[in-house]
């Protein structure tokens, strides 16, 4: 259909244009008639207009006639008024005289009662000032007076305020003491159940790997067997060769016997290192960890960025993981992963690199609570800390520039990055960060540091990311306890 | 009463018949209909702008940290909707070019591109595998009402001799000019004047690359204490380097060796490369040598007295320095130094090769042309002066024009160099008049579907290299072999398409093949005119002389 559009089109239009011409034809033909009627029309026309112009003519005659007539008459009525009235500078003397009478009068009226005014105004003055005077010498000694009495009842209070201050003091000091002796009982209590956790877990863990052992032991040994078997069974035919080829074909058995027997024993992978020995582990070494999931960056082209904890133990940054985007989703809080890569260090933050990872099936799920740093806060321990989950309490909100703001956007117009905001305690501040790729724009945290303002308490949890100095990226934002 | 109806009647038919042809001619005002594939055609320049209609345009760039570049994006859509107030232009800011560009590939099968984009010619390149995607704008630039220096433009525009040739060079793909160049600058070496004197060497004017390696090596000499011997700290890498990508382009350019060619082969593995390769993990093995991927930015430990050759963009000038205006570090972290800026290292001093990079400016066609006018427009509104001078002063970029670099304007700008460690801070000038002087000697490399990726390859070479040298890899053949394969697949550099290798038809097949395009290009109602019209002309023609030949047979 659409092959045939275009003549179709083409042919309409030409039909559209021979018949406008065809019209425009058939109106000459016929226009010497219309002409002929248009005359007779017109001159009829024109007779009636003249008709129609000569009485409207007339009209107006007579009404500028009329008007005219009534004009000359009230003018003539007003020229003799103005013939009859007083002439204007007669009238001006006059008033002008009465005015002068008028104003000597009143100044002299004036002066007179400015005067009296003056000397009553000054008598009462006087009298107020003397008033005034002796009221304020008598306030002065009754609040002179009250003073005294206050302040000794001020040093009053003050010395019961100072025993009684003294009294809970070592009642509070008791009570800490008594329950420092209980913590320092539970935390006790609780190294134990750890301990003994440890030593059930280590116990398990030794129980597979012996197994796994013998396991690995037996196979071994059906290995060599069937070795030894395959060997034995290769010598035999090798001897029953032996008897039908010549020389060649014995170095040949030789060769194969030796390929046989040697294996080149595949790569030891790295062996799962504690916390401890990873933070010991030096930089641009292969590390192996343990850890557990606690939080990812969104993915993005075959890598993701995750944030792990191991429970007891510390944090671990994992950048740009290798990860299908089908791993990706089975990342979640808690999952156990097994990590290789190698340990570096970029502005500070010491992170696990080029990693790749397994998931861990029997791994026990674990999400951290946040470990309270505030009392490290300026201190370099702080950076012990790196990478663990963290909680800032009761940081009071700086401006984060000289605009005033409270925070400030990476990118204000689309909101698709991070968010910087200060916050100190005790007078040393902390950068923050809302890392977008972890906490984006539509989560709690964001919105939460989008409504800060200068001068708010606020509770911080986050990841303590380290950049040239620390730079927790916040997971949580609330209002101080 | 009847004459009067049927009078009515024959004007009603001459009214419609009066429609009917003004339809048949609104064909001649610049729409676009979709060709045989459901695709739209490129639009052509329309006759005019229709400021009385609504337009909106959708402008996507990068966002810099420097939020007055942002402010300069912004003011310069609120400064064009002033002018053309029927158009309302929406920003959406992307933190890097890797994610713009992808937006831009998923949203070309779905026709929701942006209508501008700030962009790389690498990127567009990859853009034009769409059909009809990417404007070419040498038609648009050449237009006298609306082109560079239109008469209808309402602003004060760079005609196209105004735009500097070689940046306007770099957006030619094709033979075809496919963007604007936006701003420009080019790599620089920040150096640490005193460490290079106290090492007993001397700052030249062009540094080569043996000077850099081997004052680098010197600087890893340790004290008794087992501190750097140069700055008696911790910590010290002498030469890091920003873009592994411009540093491996960079030198084999220099030595002439290859990289790829203008139809797409890749060719940067080769022995030159292997070369460089194994020199570069020498360094990097006595960690004299690093990269931002690796370590940081090298302006942070340039900044804290711990790095000696910093190489950057000329972008980058306003965090060089311990005195410059933005600073990434703590305040008691800076260490005092006087920085030289000079060319990056060069194999040959006397022939100086740079790298000349920014992002240009593309238009994406679409079904509208009113639209497409409105953005390019827009297009060129970016580089009046003020929009450029407004961008080029927030770093040490240049301008592209010739209009803002000559204007009284940018050279008062570059006069008060030093003036302050603020706008007039000395890198940020120095660094751009680096470019302003040496852009004869700059290059850009082959753009092509794939280049993108060729160039991160580039790059992955020197960082494989690097982390291979700390992680205590050997250097061989077999781990050259193993880093090049695994570039390679990385890179997916074997689907790289090579032009002229596939699907192309040449010589008179082809001179037909187009003819046949250009018709079928036409919108239809166009066509139905252009046979319309003589049609009724020859029509015409025998009517009249038909008429004629009747009154003479009469008379």
């Amino acid at each position: 259909m659409k092959k045939y559009l275009t003549p179709c089109l083409a042919v309409i239009a030409v039909v559209a244009i021979v018949l406008c011409i065809v019209f425009a034809g058939q109106r000459g033909v016929k226009q010497t008639d219309v002409d002929a009627q248009i005359a007779k029309a017109v001159e009829e026309a024109k007779t009636a207009a003249a008709a129609e112009k000569d009485e409207a003519v007339k009209a107006v005659t007579d009404a500028a006639d009329a008007a005219k007539a009534e004009a000359d008459a009230k003018i003539a009525d007003l020229t003799k008024q103005l013939e009859e009235a007083p002439k204007a500078e007669d009238i001006q003397a006059q008033v002008t005289a009465a005015a002068e009478a008028a104003q000597t009068e009143v100044q002299a009226k004036l002066d007179e009662a400015v005067a009296a005014a003056q000397t009553e105004l000054q008598g009462k003055m006087d009298e107020a000032v003397k008033a005034a005077n002796e009221a304020a010498e008598k306030e002065k000694a009754e609040l002179t007076k009250q003073l005294e009495e206050a302040q000794a009842a001020v040093e009053t209070v003050k010395a019961e305020m100072q025993t009684k201050l003294d009294e809970a003091a070592k009642g509070a000091d008791e009570a800490a003491k008594t329950a420092l002796e209980t913590a320092e009982k539970e935390k006790a209590d609780l190294q134990a159940q750890l301990e003994a956790a440890v030593k059930e877990k280590e116990e398990a863990v030794a129980a597979a790997k012996a197994e796994a052992e013998a396991k690995i032991a037996e196979l071994t040994k059906q290995a060599e067997e069937a070795a030894a078997a395959a060997t034995t069974a290769v010598t035999e035919a090798v001897d029953t060769a032996k008897e039908a080829v010549a020389e060649p074909a014995a170095e040949e058995k030789t060769e194969e016997k030796t390929e046989e027997k040697t294996e080149e024993p595949a790569a030891a992978a790295p062996a799962v290192m504690t916390y401890a020995e990873y933070i010991a582990a030096p930089l641009d070494s292969e590390v192996c960890v343990q850890t557990n999931v606690q939080a990812t960056q969104s993915w993005w082209d075959g890598k993701i960025t995750v944030y792990a904890v191991t429970a007891g133990e510390g944090g671990y940054f994992i950048y740009n993981m290798a990860c299908s985007e089908e791993d990706a989703a089975k990342l979640v809080p808690g999952t156990t992963i097994r990590v290789k890569g190698y340990k570096s260090e970029w502005s500070g933050e010491v992170e696990i690199t080029d990693a790749t990872f397994e998931l861990v099936d029997d791994g026990f799920a674990f999400t951290a609570a946040a470990q309270d740093v505030t009392d490290l806060i300026g201190k370099e321990e702080l950076i012990n800390r790196q990478n663990d989950y963290v909680l800032f309490k009761g940081m009071t909100v700086e401006a984060y520039d000289e605009s005033g703001a409270a925070f400030a956007y990476k990118d204000a117009e689309g909101k698709t990055d991070d968010l910087y905001f200060k916050a100190s305690k005790d007078g040393t501040t902390v950068n923050f960060c809302v890392e977008f790729y972890l906490t984006g724009k539509d989560t709690d945290v964001y919105k939460a540091v989008e409504g800060l303002q200068v001068g708010d308490v606020i509770d911080i949890e986050g990841f303590l990311y380290w950049y040239e100095g620390a730079n927790p990226h916040v997971v949580k934002v609330t209002k101080a306890q | 009463m009847r004459n009067m109806r049927a009078r009515n009647g024959k004007m009603v038919l001459l009214a419609a018949l009066v429609l009917l042809a003004g339809m048949l001619l609104s064909a001649c005002h610049g729409t676009v209909d979709k060709d045989a594939a459901g695709k739209s055609a490129l639009s052509t320049v329309p006759l005019y702008l229709d400021e009385t209609k609504k337009i909106e345009l959708n402008f996507w760039a990068k966002n810099d940290s420097n939020k007055v570049q942002t402010a300069v994006y912004t003011k310069a859509i609120e400064d064009f909707e002033k002018l053309y107030p029927n158009v309302k232009i929406t920003l959406k800011l992307y933190p890097d070019y890797g994610r713009l560009f992808n937006d831009v590939i998923t949203n070309i099968s779905t026709d929701t591109t942006p209508n501008v984009c700030v962009t790389y010619p690498d990127h567009i390149a990859t853009y034009l595998t769409g059909e009809n995607v990417v404007l070419p704008l040498d038609d648009w630039m050449a237009d006298p009402r609306f082109g560079l220096g239109g008469s209808d433009v309402k602003f004060d525009g760079p005609d196209q001799g105004e735009i500097v040739p070689e940046f306007l060079q770099e957006c030619v793909l094709d033979g075809k000019v496919y963007a604007l160049p936006y701003v420009r600058s080019t790599e620089a070496l920040y150096i640490n004047r005193d460490l290079v004197e106290k090492l007993g060497y001397t700052v030249p004017d062009v540094a080569t690359w043996d000077f850099i390696w081997e004052v680098s090596e010197k600087a890893m000499e340790k004290d008794a204490e087992g501190n750097f011997a140069v700055n008696g700290q911790k910590v010290m890498i002498p030469f890091i380097y920003k873009s592994t990508d411009n540093m491996m382009i960079t030198m084999l350019k220099q030595l002439g060796a290859p990289y790829t060619t203008e139809q797409g082969e890749v060719l940067l593995f080769n022995d030159t490369t292997t070369g460089l390769l194994k020199e570069i993990y020498t360094h990097a093995a006595s960690r004299a040598f690093s990269t931002f991927a690796i370590s940081s930015y090298p302006g942070n430990f340039l900044n804290a007295g711990q790095c000696i050759f910093a190489i950057d963009s000329t972008a980058g000038a306003t965090w060089m320095g311990s005195s410059a205006p933005m600073q990434d570090i703590h305040s008691n972290q800076l260490v005092p130094f006087t920085m030289e800026v000079r060319p990056v290292p060069q194999f040959d001093p006397e022939h100086t090769q740079m790298i000349s990079q920014g992002p240009s400016i593309c238009v994406f066609n679409k079904a509208n042309s009113q639209e497409v006018l409105a953005s390019w427009l827009f297009t060129q509104y970016m580089l009046t002066n003020e929009v450029q001078l407004g961008y080029a002063e927030t770093e040490g970029y240049l301008p592209v024009t010739t209009k803002a670099q000559d204007s009284p304007e940018y050279r008062d700008y570059v006069s008060r160099k030093g003036e302050d460690n603020q706008d007039h801070y000395f890198a940020k000038i120095e660094a751009s008049e680096l470019l302003r002087s040496h852009t004869a000697e700059t290059f850009v490399t082959p753009v092509f579907n794939g280049s993108a990726s060729v160039r991160s390859a580039a790059g992955q070479l020197i960082e494989e290299v690097t982390k291979g040298a700390r992680r205590k890899k050997e250097m061989n053949d077999a781990f050259i072999r193993e880093t090049y394969g695994n570039v390679r697949s990385l890179f997916r550099l074997d689907q790289i398409q090579v032009k002229g290798t596939e699907g192309e038809t040449g010589g008179a097949e082809a001179a037909q093949e187009e003819k046949q395009a250009g018709w079928n290009a036409l919108p239809a109602e166009s066509r139905a005119l252009l046979i319309a019209v003589p049609c009724a002309w020859i029509l015409i023609g025998a009517a009249a002389l038909f008429r004629a030949k009747k009154t003479k047979q009469k008379n």
